[in-house]
């Protein structure tokens, strides 16, 4: 009786050392359908990097130029991500460099940071801020102007959008 | 003899005191820099101190504030050591001249195996996030195995100008911009300088005119009467595009727009009732290439 009591005890102490095995931690986020629809532009705001790194007053930093060319209003823009990889865009009366028309991916399907847009040869990349509230319909689009011979962000503009 | 003896020791005695602790002469190019400025440049004359005559001279170099205060060009990892400098911290020999080293930003070196670049003060103390926390620079010459060094203690250093923002009469926002960017002029007419029409600041309806011009200063084309705001910081203000604020003329593009010249007015009136335009100076800025 005591030997058997010895094995279990023995036994349940090497199976009790097994290590554990991790779990699945659920599916990848699949960025592409939630970017996928019509995206309205609701803010658009300039910042100068150089007076962002030295802590300078918030009047000296960033500017917010949604609605600052009377009948130019930025909030005209708007982008469609459509499922089968082709998108559009409607300037309306904005003054935003956005390609027209063309097809869309993503520069990372698994960690997505840019979407590309291309057409007839041509690419332009569209760096993404934080996708955390993609899942909510919001989403921020970032453009870096950077200095040509140091690679500097002189620049940034933050684009932001919501889901129609 | 005896004397003599004893005077010629107490001579060569306060010759050698003074050359090891005779401070190295430096000049910083430009000469008034802060934890931002890009290009800079120090040279050091080593003449009379404790270094001089060393075919390699390093640089230990601290600002004061930071943990830890050395420069990344001291260590390649972990901590700070003294007794373990690194060769990055090597400064460049100026040829012609044996006495004179050279430190010169951006600097390119390879730290725990990554190459970095350092293109200033702010990146070589490894605080390019937050600039201002270096408000000076100290610096010691020495040998590499620390045997011989000039002073400690802050008795060379450089002192950075601080990066705050100065209100000014007239500025844009970005305070550099290209020809892509969107711009927005200032007039702070509280801080009008003397060689300007005082009657601008009690002039009514400013608006701005925009001229754009070439690289050797052509008028490409000038936008007149285009309306100011007043902002919260009693500022004058209009903003404008400049592949928009006006049709560029056939044959000429984007590209060829490389300064712009802004021009303030104001109306001033008079009891007789009549008024008259008063003009700012004009005001000139060359667009940056960026990407």
């Amino acid at each position: 009786m005591k030997n058997i009591f010895a094995v279990l005890f023995i036994s349940l102490l090497v199976f009790s050392c097994q290590p554990d095995e991790i779990p699945p931690i659920g599916e990848k986020t699949d960025y592409k359908p939630m970017l996928s629809g019509t995206w309205n532009l609701v803010k658009f705001e300039q910042i100068d990097a150089e007076a962002e790194s030295k802590n300078f007053p918030d009047f000296a930093t960033r500017m917010d130029l949604t609605t600052v060319f009377a009948g130019h209003a930025y909030t005209d823009f708007s982008i469609t991500f459509n499922a089968d990889g082709t998108f559009s865009t409607n300037k309306g009366n904005s003054y935003v460099q956005m390609m027209a028309s063309g097809n869309w991916t993503l520069d990372d399907e698994k960690f997505p940071s840019a979407i590309l847009l291309s057409n007839s040869g041509k690419t332009q990349k569209i760096a993404l801020g934080s996708l955390s509230d993609v899942i909510i319909g919001k989403v921020q689009f970032k453009e870096e102007r950077k200095q040509a011979d140091t690679g500097k962000i002189k620049i940034k503009y933050v684009y932001s959008l919501t889901k129609k | 003899m005896k004397k003599l003896t004893v005077l010629l020791i107490i001579v060569m005695s306060a010759f050698t005191i003074h050359a090891q602790t005779a401070l190295p002469k430096f000049t910083v190019s430009p000469a008034e820099i802060d934890a931002l400025t890009e290009n800079v440049s120090i040279v050091f004359d080593v003449t009379g101190s404790a270094v001089e005559g060393l075919t390699d001279v390093y640089i230990w170099a601290w600002a004061p504030g930071l943990n830890p205060s050395e420069s990344l060009l001291d260590y390649d990892q972990g901590t700070p050591n003294w007794g373990s400098i690194s060769q990055n911290a090597k400064l460049e020999a100026v040829a012609g001249s044996p006495n004179k080293f050279k430190l010169s930003l951006p600097k390119t070196v390879t730290r725990n195996g990554v190459q970095v670049t350092f293109n200033n003060m702010a990146e070589l103390f490894g605080v390019a996030d937050a600039p201002g926390k270096i408000k000076e620079i100290g610096f010691l010459l020495r040998s590499q195995d620390g045997s011989k060094q000039t002073p400690g203690d802050l008795k060379t250093k450089i002192t950075l100008l601080p990066l705050e923002f100065t209100p000014a009469y007239f500025r844009t926002f970005p305070a550099k911009v290209s020809n892509r960017d969107v711009v927005t002029a200032y007039l702070n007419l509280s801080l009008i300088e003397s060689g300007e029409d005082q009657k601008l600041r009690i002039a009514d309806k400013i608006t701005a005119s925009v001229t754009l011009l070439t690289a050797n200063n052509t008028t490409i084309l000038t936008v007149d009467k285009i309306v100011t705001r007043y902002t919260p910081e009693k500022e004058y203000a209009f903003t404008f595009l400049p592949e928009m604020v006006g049709t560029l003329p056939t044959g000429v593009s984007l590209s060829d727009v490389a300064n712009c010249r802004i021009v303030f007015s104001g109306v001033v009136y008079d009891q007789a009732g009549g008024n008259t335009t008063v003009n700012s100076k004009p005001f000139e800025f060359g667009f940056q290439q960026y990407e």
